[in-house]
């Protein structure tokens, strides 16, 4: 069996993992990530994209509000092109009252955030969108971040420092040798092939799948899983954070976020056997909207164009209590203190905000056991596209200011590897040696502007296998259209350019599926005009739908059920490794036998 | 607070009043096969990137402003064929005078003011029409002002309109029922026979013509050419003067001018941004003000006249609701053989054509309408836009009769 | 001045109404409001390429003789708009359509049966029956023997049309497993393109961009790399005009069986269509009114008394009613906003002009988008009743017709029938329409 050799393997590629990525191969570590989908396919992916000034916690959780607003002012410095420095508004409507206020401006202070009161009047002008009844707004630096981009910078980061990233690679389980944890056993679920990463670390950072982890080695946690449903909606409606200014509830919070604007949370106790394939409810649907009509009463005529849902992954200290009264701080467990078991560490609880600094700790521990003294840095080094300032020089590209200006909103300085100078005597030497430079600027989605180059650098440099992939590295399909015909356009390209990409038509199928996922529970409008539209493009006159015959369908979908019994099959193979004696194991692992 | 109490209570103190229709665009390209521009000349993205598209990135931050904005003639096709109502042009024309850079240019300030030419040449018309017409002029015109020497320029006309009509305005004060007319910038200075063919014809139908106490240019060339405040305060001024008539005992304002009465109208909330709510449903194209009166049973009496037509639809007419107007007054003209023209721009888009790099594409626009025209057999053409007939009269070797003027041929 | 009938949409359904009511001498007028899904259709005219799947039971195999299916279609959906119309009439429909295209220069051709489907092939390399289409392949019979080589043909840099998947796709056809399937695409200076590059144009753009020098490097490629193929298939922007001359040239100078295709929206041959139609319509006399969204209508004693737009009342002694689906607005779900309950659920669908007895599905979608089974939303439409009437609240409207996708009762997408739905039930209500005004004509 293969078998690879490394100082530490980090499981789960959200922003935790790779945060974690990124902070051990600065530290010289050698570094391999597993994920069992596509990066930021869990949590990270399925949130708000709001950088918290620590204002929301302000009130309730003192701790959470100084890490955040720490954090929030470190991720500007190093993640600048993911971010949006927005600033936000806690808005206080007649049935708030103005009474919360005062705790909050208090709250504020008690952590370092600043405030600004504002009138009612004031409000309106900055964010002429906020519901004009409200009577009260405090101004704070909330601001946008984009979970997909960060992810995949601290990736690029870490992979540019020699770490290793592995998707589509399932952890199915741990090898326990002599009372320690060494290393991982894999599956690739594309092949099927199953091999062991031998490393002297193993941090599970699969946040809410964490206990699944932990159970390999027997060992168990208390998750609480909250689920949180949230709205796309189809422009960007406002230009600030809107909050509301009362004990936190659910859809009050509107984040503006690229494109659109997001309004969220529900939040609603699930089960740990319901974290998969979660739809949004009708009834999630509704709340969100009559709330969330109460930040912006114009929502109620904005067109919708998705819904979906994630799940918090927090860590139960009592079993009573709505999750939002549970801390959501960070747990940082090393087993080898906590259960007397070396070599695994596991990271979860706390928020996107507190990514890196999850990381640092996380990375802090391992690089204890491994000796090396190597202080964190990622809180001052900027990450890959925010090292120098482009959006000034996109200006001068002679190109539209949609296509240069979205190239570099989405990848700052490192849209210069994939825009492509028309202008010859401005052009560089990387636009003349380029090997196949033709229609690197040729718009292929039209709503986001994503052009051939942005998508072939993805796959190239930023590991994007699938339309799914590419759509989290640049946006593509992520407008009103939802991939109408870009999808198709991107798999023509993906068929022309590469062979080591999933099946074009499969990824297609794959993409249109999952963009219909969103969309089924906020079908009327012009949500429903599109997708009669859409169907009759990609089913009338492409025909795709018979491009993947019942018979196929069929097929595939018993590779599904072959893929997750595949999986299951692994699991238990290798829980029924463990219990043989370390010594024992010891001998298979080195006689190479598969197990 | 139920939402439905949420929505009631903010109706009328919104904050903002942006145009949001973009937020409706399904692309599904309808205009961007519909633009006359895009046809013709591939470097306009077309009117879905400069409009929806754009205006949502355009929300992000004012630097995703394409350049190619300009290119757009605003003839508002792309409006007419948009399935989802989003107004693409406003938004074009809108993001144009908000981030666009607007340094001030002679050739637009000429072009666009119609007015202000019109009454410089007032007294030295025959002269002017002499000197647009002669070669070295034009060739200067086209050098330093960049409009095009191949470019008919319209005749100004001896006698002003407003001038002309002070010989009928005791006889119009005559009639009972009342109805003020914004002849235009065109009708005053260039055509004032149609504007007596509107008093002919109205008066044929018992209702007598008053002209406003002032009238400033509507303010379609002033839009176009990037003099929006100008714009507006011609708009302030000439609905002040709109509701002095309503006052004053008037029934409403007419136009002969399809572009005027889109912009009187419709543009001025839309574009602009003034509220005209208050005479708003008085503002009416004439055909439309006719067809009702017809409708109603207020039919002059007409004689045959017979001949063959070519209807010729103006883009600013359609967007407006109005070929459904001019078309049942023209079905109402007995002896009349009427043809419906194919739906296609004449290229000139106002003072658009008149442009030195527009020449091009402006007669590249016209020509599937040009080649129409001279294959029917028709003796005149017809269509209710001063700028159209300027551009067919042009191209082609038809004469375009407005069908104001048709009607008066058949009066009794 | 009164019309005799007044028709309220201008897409396929609507302008099919308005030439047959023009051709019979009526005085009638199109309102449009906004493009129909007819520029963006393939510009083919499908009548049934598969059964509906019924009561869970997919039928999986293409219709070779559509008409003929008719019946057996009858007899198990009865509430399909096919059913009403039945064989002879769907036949007697689709032959005077046929009949009317080629009054406009627009030459349209069924297999070399005219009772038999052809088959189209898509920009993504699938198969899909229909019926009369633009351009034929010889080479391209219903049994698919012999296919040896098919080459997606593209002009290097349009974005449009998809040569790479449709090869990939092609293969995924048993026909096609043993055939070689492949991309090219041609580099070409587009005389006429002003500077333009070819990945920034639609197809329209890009057909007037090309000029006898492409057309010349076409050729001669063609003749170099792809000399032996069976089929070569391009994107349909060879031809601005609706004659196909450059199509045809082309073929005569490289000996291959050339097909052009229909691209992303917007699609030529879909405006070509729509184009074909408008002159006919003007030819014989039709008007056709833009821009004119009709909202609401006006009923009195069971008849609609007229319509209006917002502003001004249309008049006529009979109406169609050709008005779309959700895209086109002849039906809607909303929220209302001025209700109670703003979101209540689940929201009703409604056809808002003149507030129609419809039929809607209970389940309205499907968990997979693009499935065999069809989705709800789709067969959603006015109920009818069995004088084909539409009704409300239960009363027919006796000199109101309705023609097209607004009807519903069927997912044409599915049944590859969509043209054939809107001409024959838009043939049928213009009959009536004639035959109503017939009778009174007789009375008085």
């Amino acid at each position: 069996m293969k078998r690879l050799e490394t100082d530490v393997v980090i499981i789960g590629g959200g922003a935790t993992g790779a945060g974690v990525f990124r902070d051990c191969c600065l530290r010289g570590m050698r570094t391999i990530l597993v994920e069992r989908n596509d990066i930021a396919t869990g949590t990270t992916g399925r949130n708000h994209g709001l950088l918290h000034s620590g204002a929301r916690y302000a009130v309730t959780d003192g701790h959470s509000a100084t890490e955040c607003i720490r954090e929030n002012r470190t991720l500007k410095h190093i993640a600048s092109h993911c971010i949006e420095n927005t600033d936000g508004l806690f808005i206080s409507l007649p049935e708030d009252g103005l009474e919360y206020q005062a705790k909050f401006i208090n709250g504020c202070a008690r952590a370092g955030i600043p405030t600004e009161i504002l009138t009612p009047e004031q409000a309106l002008r900055l964010e002429p969108v906020v519901n004009p009844s409200l009577i009260g707004a405090v101004r704070i630096p909330d601001g946008t971040i984009d979970p997909f981009r960060i992810t995949s910078s601290n990736i690029l980061d870490g992979r540019e420092h020699g770490g290793t990233l592995l998707t589509d690679t399932r952890a199915v389980g741990l090898i326990i040798q002599q009372g320690q944890v060494a290393g991982i056993h894999c599956l690739d679920v594309r092949t099927g092939e199953r091999y062991e990463i031998r490393a002297a670390q193993v941090i599970n950072a699969t946040g809410a799948w964490c206990h699944e982890i932990m159970e390999y080695a027997d060992l168990s946690v208390d998750m609480y899983h909250s689920r949180g449903a949230l709205l796309i909606m189809g422009h960007r409606m406002n230009g600030m954070v809107i909050n509301r200014c009362r004990k936190p509830g659910d859809s009050d919070i509107l984040v503006p976020g690229d494109t659109v604007s997001v309004i969220g949370t529900t939040s609603t106790h699930v089960g740990r056997n319901e974290l998969e394939n979660m739809e949004v409810t009708d009834e999630e649907v509704r709340v969100l909207l009559e709330e969330g009509c109460k930040l912006a009463p114009s929502m109620a005529s904005t067109r919708i164009l998705r819904a979906y849902c994630g799940v918090r992954p927090l860590v139960s200290t009592s079993s009573n209590g709505s999750d939002r009264t549970i801390s959501r701080g960070l747990v940082a467990i090393d087993h080898a203190d906590s259960d007397n078991l070396p070599g695994l560490i596991t990271i979860t609880g706390g928020k996107l905000m507190t990514y890196r600094l999850m990381a640092e700790v996380a990375t802090d521990m391992a690089a204890k056991h491994l000796g090396i003294s190597k202080a964190c840095t990622t809180a001052s080094v900027p990450l890959p596209g925010a090292q120098g300032d482009d959006r000034a020089n996109s200006q001068s590209w002679s190109l539209p200011n949609t296509v240069s200006g979205s190239a570099v909103y989405r990848h700052g300085d490192r849209a210069r590897n994939f825009i492509k100078e028309e202008d010859k005597n401005k052009q560089t030497d990387l636009d003349k040696q380029e090997s196949s430079p033709r229609w690197r600027n040729a718009v292929v989605c039209e709503c986001e502007v994503v052009t051939r180059g942005e998508i072939l650098y993805a796959v190239d440099k930023l590991n994007a296998r699938s339309l799914s992939d590419l759509r989290r590295r640049t946006r593509i399909g992520m407008g009103p259209c939802q991939g109408e015909m870009c999808a198709c356009r991107t798999a023509s390209l993906l068929a022309a350019t590469r062979s080591d990409v999933v099946s074009p038509l499969k990824a297609l199928h794959e993409f249109v599926d999952e963009r219909w996922k969103g969309v089924r529970p906020v079908l009327w409008g012009d949500g429903l005009r599109e997708a009669e539209f859409s169907y009759w493009v990609q089913e009338g006159l492409l025909g795709l739908g018979s491009l993947k015959s019942d018979q196929q369908n069929d097929q595939q979908n018993d590779q599904q059920n072959d893929s997750e019994a595949l999986i299951a099959n692994a699991v238990d193979a290798c829980a029924a490794d463990e219990t043989l004696s370390g010594q024992q194991a010891e001998q298979r692992a080195e006689q190479g036998e598969v197990v | 607070m139920s939402l439905f109490a949420i929505l009631k209570s903010t109706e009328n103190k919104s904050g903002h009043s942006f145009d949001r229709s973009f937020d409706q665009c399904l692309k599904c390209t309808a205009c961007a096969s519909q633009c006359p521009v895009a046809a013709v000349r591939p470097d306009y993205p077309g009117p879905k990137q400069c409009g929806p598209d754009g205006e949502r990135l355009r929300l992000k931050s004012s630097e995703f402003l394409d350049e190619a904005l300009k290119y757009c003639t605003s003839c508002k096709r792309c409006e007419v064929a948009c399935p989802s109502d989003v107004r693409i042009s406003d938004i074009i024309a809108t993001a144009r005078s908000k981030y666009g850079n607007n340094s001030f240019k002679i050739r637009e300030f000429m072009l666009s003011h119609t007015d202000l030419m019109g009454t410089l040449t007032r007294g030295s018309a025959p002269l002017v029409n002499k000197m647009t017409a002669i070669k070295p002029v034009r060739l200067v015109m086209d050098k330093a002002l960049g409009i095009d020497r191949r470019r008919t320029f319209p005749a100004y006309a001896k006698t002003s309109f407003r001038r002309q009509y002070q010989n009928v305005a005791e006889q119009q004060a005559q009639f009972a029922r009342q109805i003020s007319y914004f002849h235009g910038c065109y009708v005053n200075y260039n055509d004032p026979e149609l504007g007596m063919d509107l008093i002919r014809v109205l008066n044929a139908m018992n209702i007598g013509v008053r002209l406003l106490n002032k009238e400033k240019c509507c303010g379609v060339p002033l839009v176009a050419n990037g003099f929006p405040d100008k714009a507006r305060a011609n708009a302030r001024l000439n609905l002040a003067n709109f509701e002095q008539a309503m006052a004053d005992g008037s029934e409403g304002i007419i136009s002969s001018s399809s572009s005027c009465a889109l912009m009187l109208k419709d543009e001025y909330p839309h574009a602009l941004g003034i509220d005209n709510s208050k005479v708003k449903s008085g503002i009416n194209f004439i055909t439309r003000f006719l067809a009702n009166e017809f409708a109603a049973g207020n039919k002059p009496e007409m004689t045959p006249v017979n001949l063959k037509v070519a209807y010729h639809s103006p883009c600013h007419l359609i967007k407006a609701g109005g070929v459904l107007h001019t078309l049942n007054l023209l079905w109402e003209i007995p002896g009349l053989e009427l043809q419906q023209l194919n739906s296609n721009c004449c290229g000139i888009a106002g003072t658009y054509g008149f442009k030195k790099e527009n020449y091009e594409t402006s007669q590249a626009i016209g020509s599937p309408l040009f080649r129409q025209i001279e294959e029917s057999d028709a003796d005149y053409v017809v269509t209710d836009c001063e700028t159209c007939k300027m551009q067919v009269e042009m191209s082609t070797s038809k004469q375009v009769l407005h069908p104001l003027t048709l009607l008066r041929m058949a009066l009794v | 001045m009164r019309r005799q009938c007044l028709v309220i949409g201008g897409g396929l359904a609507g302008l099919v109404a308005g030439i047959r009511c023009a051709e019979a001498g009526l005085k009638v007028a199109v309102v449009t409001s906004g493009e129909s899904g007819l520029a963006f259709a393939s510009g083919a005219i499908d009548v049934l390429g598969y059964m509906p799947s019924a009561a869970g039971v997919h039928l999986n195999e293409p219709v070779s003789r559509p008409f003929e299916k008719i019946d057996e279609l009858a007899e198990y959906f009865p509430e399909h708009p096919y059913a009403r119309i039945g064989r002879d009439g769907v036949y007697k429909a689709m032959d005077w359509f046929h009949g009317q295209l080629a009054e406009t220069g627009l030459s349209m051709f069924t297999a070399s049966d005219e009772q038999q489907n052809q088959w189209r092939v898509t920009a993504a390399g699938a198969l899909r029956p229909t019926w009369l289409s633009q351009s034929v392949a010889e080479v391209l019979p219903w049994d698919l023997q012999n296919v040896k080589r098919v080459v997606f043909v593209n002009i290097s840099g349009f974005l449009d049309f998809l040569p790479e998947l449709a090869a990939s796709g092609l293969k995924r056809h048993p026909a096609f497993r043993n055939s070689q399937v492949e991309a090219l695409n041609i580099e070409l200076p587009l005389v006429n393109g002003m500077g333009a590059t070819a990945d920034t144009m639609r197809a329209p753009q890009l057909c007037r961009a090309l000029g006898e020098k492409d057309f010349n490097i076409i050729a001669s490629t063609l003749m170099e790399k792809v000399q032996d193929a069976s089929l070569v298939v391009m994107p349909a922007c060879l031809d601005s005009a609706l004659d196909s001359l450059h199509l045809k040239e082309l073929r005569r100078r490289t000996g291959l069986n050339i097909i052009d295709v229909a691209t992303l929206p917007p699609s030529l041959p879909g405006i070509h269509m729509q184009q074909a139609l408008q002159h006919r319509f003007a030819a014989l006399g039709g008007f056709l009114i833009p821009a004119t969204g009709i909202r609401h209508g006006i009923i009195e004693n069971g008849r609609v008394f007229n319509v209006s737009n917002g502003e001004d009342l249309l008049t006529a002694d009979h109406y169609i009613l050709a008005s779309g689906g959700f895209f086109s607005k002849g039906l809607n779900v909303r929220p209302d906003l001025n209700a109670e309950q703003v979101f209540s659920e689940p929201l009703p669908v409604k056809e808002p002009i003149f507030g129609l007895d419809l039929n809607t599905p209970e389940q309205f979608s499907e968990r997979k988008f693009l499935s065999r089974t069809g989705h709800g939303f789709i067969r959603a439409g006015v109920r009818l009743n069995r004088d084909h009437q539409p009704m409300i609240a239960g009363q027919p409207l006796t000199n109101l017709h309705v023609a097209g996708t607004v009807l519903g009762g069927c997912d044409p997408v599915q049944e590859c029938s969509g043209g054939g739905l809107s001409i024959s039930t838009a043939w049928q209500a213009a009959a009536k329409v004639i035959a109503d005004i017939e009778a009174a004509g007789e009375k008085a």
